[in-house]
């Protein structure tokens, strides 16, 4: 069975790229606000291993419409035979210079396609326009039109009067803000328009959902390995007993603090390229500087947990450590330990939620000196951190694959993600936190890995249901 | 999975960790599809993948996996003659022909110490925080472990020995399996546990066999001496030692008579002379703490170590069966080998992409409306203005009288045509007005009638295009402020390509008025 092929047609500057690079994830199509930016067909085909899947065209825009739909009536035999009149067009033509961006779609059209028929309703409907939606009645092909908004005007209400009139099925699809979830509706929709092609595209879908989860997985997987990776991280550096520690001191914390801005880019970059969005420019406020010596406030207020948040989540993993504590006294302490637990929690995370790592000096037992910095002993760092990596996550599992350029993220419109985690999600997220922070050992980070992905995915497939 | 496929999958996700995850992912992709790991249980699908990566490599050469699972078998070799061998050397100089065997320095010796060392394997064993309230504890945890290293460090010793390759990847399994926070951490204790083990009992059993062997071919003798234990203490301590295997051999656990019978010391110097029943009476009396010395042996010496030899080969088991499928590298290796990932690829050749410019600026300025005569105008279908409002907007905008304004741009092409020959045969005017919508994408069809329209006037008449701004003006809203001039920027730069030295493009922001043609 040959794929189902839908061929994304429309007047010069319409948006039929970047409807393409959407429906088919391809951030690498050609956009320009330049008319003319796609010359020739371009076959973008979404495939699974072997098997082909879809076929998307996308073609170069009409650009004399209304001469070759003259010509066409001026050729008209029959009306059944229509599409035998615009094929004679295409092969008149072919070889000339008169029409070559229309002889270049359209046979893309008259082989089996389905056509997408892209407008631009910030734009009101045009003759040149009508006349190609006259063309494409000729061609007597399936048909699907697909509102797309390029400018700020709407003149939605005027184009379907006119589309209505033309196609099987009007849409509307913003390829520059469709979500995944926009995505499959309108390749959903695609079906309804060609019958023979709903098959292959439920088949599609399915693969398409699958992927994302994968996707998703192997985010979760990337964003565990980069927190356990930068809460356990230590640099040390080992100096004979009469040496001065001092000039030791800054390189060691700059070569920590660019660790973890390396690891952050590394994790960054990966997330970026799951989802196809490898060339974006995202941009997120740096990590705190090396200098830092206080919690930043003006790079870190915006992300990560309340302060609320923060000391109540200490409290709760604090009054638990103490419960064990008063249930191995078999409660005979009355709760005492818990409430100190407590008390102790909630206070350490708001005292240690000021402060970065600092470089110490440690004795070695064979002589020496040991300067130590890390693990990362603040206790909002790794909210902040998973709220970075959560932001860019959504953003990049959402963005459709037209939008280029530079992205600024992590500013102060932007909103936290782990802020919204109910709290019995942040206490065990905390929980393993803490124990990466206490140094755990090689099961333990195992541990904290696999848990960190499962209350990741937890909380997506919770946010996912709760959007739905 | 077998401990050679281990080792080479541990070296494998080391090498992997320095790939580029894409690539890594369209690597395993590939191999993924090749060996149908989506259909074959973990197991299976790694040792597949391990097979095509040594294909890869194209090497005949055992993998470093099999050759270090031969070492290891070599050491455990090793390992076993040796402990054999010390057990028997330990036994032959504890036990003394010419007195009495004290038990008490045989029983701490030979089996104290190893309950000691038992104790150890159990505090290193222990999970670290539980040590944090005993003082000492960590510290004394961390020496056991480093102990522990030692078996592994021999092994390294020996693969330090074999050829440069292997020595290599043996390092780099060393500094990946040492690593605190890497994958093979846990295996590796346990295979290192489970060796020291190995060599523990074969220890206790060169112990037990020599004690029986020396015992079949020679006659030692038991007794006690102690300056601060009487018989009856003495008795209550070996009753306590042998309560764990009372019920089982009660003949291992000697009488108050038997101990009080065998107790000696140093200061002794009798001669007894004995005729030969009482001389045989008289040495199996000293030979009654024997059942009490092998069964305290086998129970305290050989059988807790046979326990933790157990433990840890279960636990070594248990880690080959399904341990490394709870290591994270691992389930990422298999989703890689198993998803099925969806790749868009398109016709586009990169070279034929065309790089582009901005070249807005490169068509010129708008004309400087200089004076000059009424000039014909045509308006584009979309501006269905009247002549009237045509010529009020044009005269306020840019003072100039308007001869005629018709019509182009209609669904019927050859209404263009008709203009433009009308316009042919009135006298060549100093300049025409093209206007059209602003918001409107350039394109051929604009192209060609502004290439029409110059043959239609002289060479140096001036064509002006007027793109109707609708953006500015009173009657813009500030939403679409900007779109005007970014449209002008995009004719300019499409018009370049007419290069017509006299074409010029203006932008025209519509006032308010009787529009309707």
């Amino acid at each position: 069975m040959t794929e189902p092929r839908f061929v994304v047609v429309g007047h010069v500057n319409r948006g039929k790229s970047s409807v393409v690079s959407t429906l088919a994830a391809d951030a690498s199509i050609d956009i320009d606000a330049m008319p003319g930016t796609t010359q020739r067909c371009h076959r973008y085909r979404m495939s699974v291993g072997e098997q082909v899947l879809l076929e998307f065209v996308d073609t170069p825009g009409f650009e004399r419409p209304r001469q070759m739909l003259a010509w066409m009536r001026d050729h008209e035999t029959h009306t059944a035979e229509r599409a035998q009149v615009v094929w004679a067009f295409v092969d008149l033509h072919r070889a000339g210079d008169a029409f070559p961006q229309e002889c270049e779609l359209i046979p893309s059209i008259l082989e089996g396609g389905t056509i997408l028929y892209v407008v631009d309703v910030s734009r009101p409907p045009s003759i040149k326009e009508e006349a190609e939606m006259e063309i494409l009645r000729w061609t007597g092909r399936p048909r699907m039109a697909i509102l797309n908004r390029i400018g700020t005007r709407d003149h939605s209400g005027a184009w379907r009067v006119v589309l209505d009139q033309y196609f099987n099925l009007v849409r509307t699809f913003d390829a520059q803000r469709a979500d995944f979830d926009e995505r499959i509706k309108l390749l959903r929709a695609l079906g309804e328009v060609n019958e023979s092609a709903r098959g292959p595209l439920d088949r599609a879908i399915g693969v398409l959902k699958t992927d994302r989860r994968d996707n998703l997985s192997e985010s979760f997987t990337v964003i565990a390995h980069l927190v356990v990776e930068v809460l356990s991280l230590t640099k040390q550096k080992r100096l004979p007993v009469e040496a001065e520690p001092r000039p030791y001191r800054e390189p060691l914390a700059t070569k920590y603090f660019d660790r973890i801005r390396a690891l952050e880019s590394q994790a960054q970059d990966r997330l970026k390229e799951l989802f196809g969005h490898g060339r974006l420019q995202i941009e997120q406020d740096q990590l705190a500087q090396v200098d830092d010596d206080l919690f930043n406030l003006s790079l870190w207020n915006h992300l990560g947990l309340t302060s609320t948040q923060l000391i109540a989540t200490g409290t709760a993993t604090g009054a638990a450590a103490g419960g064990v504590l008063d249930l191995a006294v078999g409660g005979t302490a009355l709760g005492a330990a818990a409430l100190v637990g407590a008390a102790v929690g909630g206070g350490a995370s708001w005292y240690a939620s000021r402060s970065l790592p600092k470089v110490k000096i440690r004795g070695i037992p064979l002589g020496g000196q040991l300067l130590q910095i890390g693990p990362m002993s603040n206790r909002e760092f790794p909210w902040v951190l998973l709220d970075r990596c959560l932001l860019l996550l959504d953003f990049v599992s959402r963005q459709p694959h037209a939008l280029r350029g530079h992205v600024q993220l992590g500013g102060s419109e932007a909103r936290r993600l782990v802020s919204g985690f109910a709290p019995s999600l942040r206490n065990r997220f905390e929980r393993v936190f803490r124990c990466l922070r206490k140094g755990a050992s090689i099961e333990e980070v195992e541990w904290a890995k696999i848990e960190l992905v499962e209350l990741l995915q937890a909380w997506w497939e919770d946010r996912e249901i709760d959007s739905a | 999975m077998q401990f050679p496929t281990l080792i080479d999958l541990a070296l494998q996700i080391y090498r992997d960790r320095a790939v580029d995850p894409a690539r890594l992912a369209a690597r395993d992709a590939v191999i993924g599809a090749k060996i149908g790991a989506a259909g074959l249980p973990d197991e299976c699908a790694i040792e597949a993948w391990l097979a095509e990566q040594k294909q890869g490599a194209s090497s005949d050469d055992a993998s470093a996996g099999e050759r270090a699972s031969q070492l290891i078998q070599w050491v455990h070799g090793g390992l076993h003659v040796v402990g054999l061998l010390l057990g028997i050397a330990a036994m032959f100089s504890s036990l003394v022909f010419s007195s009495p065997v004290n038990v008490v320095s045989f029983w701490m010796i030979l089996i104290g110490s190893q309950l000691m060392l038992l104790v150890l394997w159990v505090l290193a064993a222990l999970p670290s925080r539980w040590l944090l309230w005993i003082p000492g504890g960590a510290m004394l945890q961390h020496a056991v472990r480093l102990l522990g290293r030692v078996p592994l460090n021999l092994f390294l010793f020996f693969a330090r020995r074999l050829s440069p390759k292997f020595r290599r990847e043996m390092r780099m399994a060393a500094d990946q399996l040492q690593g605190p926070t890497q994958w093979f951490g846990s295996l590796m204790r346990w295979f290192a546990v489970a060796s020291s083990q190995r060599f523990a009992v074969a220890f206790n059993f060169g112990l037990i066999l020599s004690f029986v062997a020396i015992s079949l071919g020679s006659d030692p003798t038991f007794g006690w001496r102690s300056t601060l234990l009487s018989s009856e203490q003495m008795h209550q301590i070996i009753q306590w030692l042998a309560w764990p295997f009372a019920g089982l051999w009660p003949a291992a656990v000697p009488t108050l008579d038997e101990v009080a019978a065998v107790k000696f010391s140093s200061r002794e110097n009798l001669q007894i002379v004995l005729n030969p029943e009482q001389r045989i009476a008289f040495l199996s009396v000293w030979s009654e703490l024997w059942p009490f010395l092998f069964a305290s042996l086998c129970f305290y010496g050989l059988l807790p170590r046979v326990v933790t030899l157990t433990i840890s080969n279960l636990q070594l088991r248990r880690y080959r069966q399904c341990g490394w499928k709870s290591q994270l590298a691992v389930q990422s290796l298999l989703r890689r080998l198993r998803r099925e990932r969806v790749i868009c690829s398109g016709d586009v050749d990169e070279s034929q992409r065309t790089a582009r410019t901005t070249s807005e600026l490169e068509i010129g300025e708008a004309g400087g409306w200089a004076e000059c005569g009424p000039v014909p105008v045509f308006q584009w279908a979309g501006i269905d203005w009247s002549e009237q409002h045509v010529r009020a907007q044009l005269g306020e905008a840019f003072r100039v009288d308007v001869t005629c304004c018709r019509k182009v741009g209609q669904a019927d092409p050859s209404r263009d045509r008709e203009a433009l020959s009308a316009l042919a045969n009135e006298p060549s005017p100093q300049r025409v007005i093209l206007l059209v919508e602003g918001w409107e994408s350039p394109d051929a069809d604009y192209l060609d009638f502004v290439l029409q329209l110059r043959a239609a006037v002289t060479p140096t008449t001036e064509i002006v295009l007027v793109l109707v701004d609708r953006s500015a003006g009173p009657d813009a809203d500030a939403l679409h402020q900007g779109e005007g001039p970014r449209a002008e920027s995009i004719w300019r730069a499409f018009f370049h390509r007419a290069s017509d030295p006299y074409l010029s493009i203006n932008r025209l922001a519509e006032k308010t008025g009787d529009r309707a043609s």
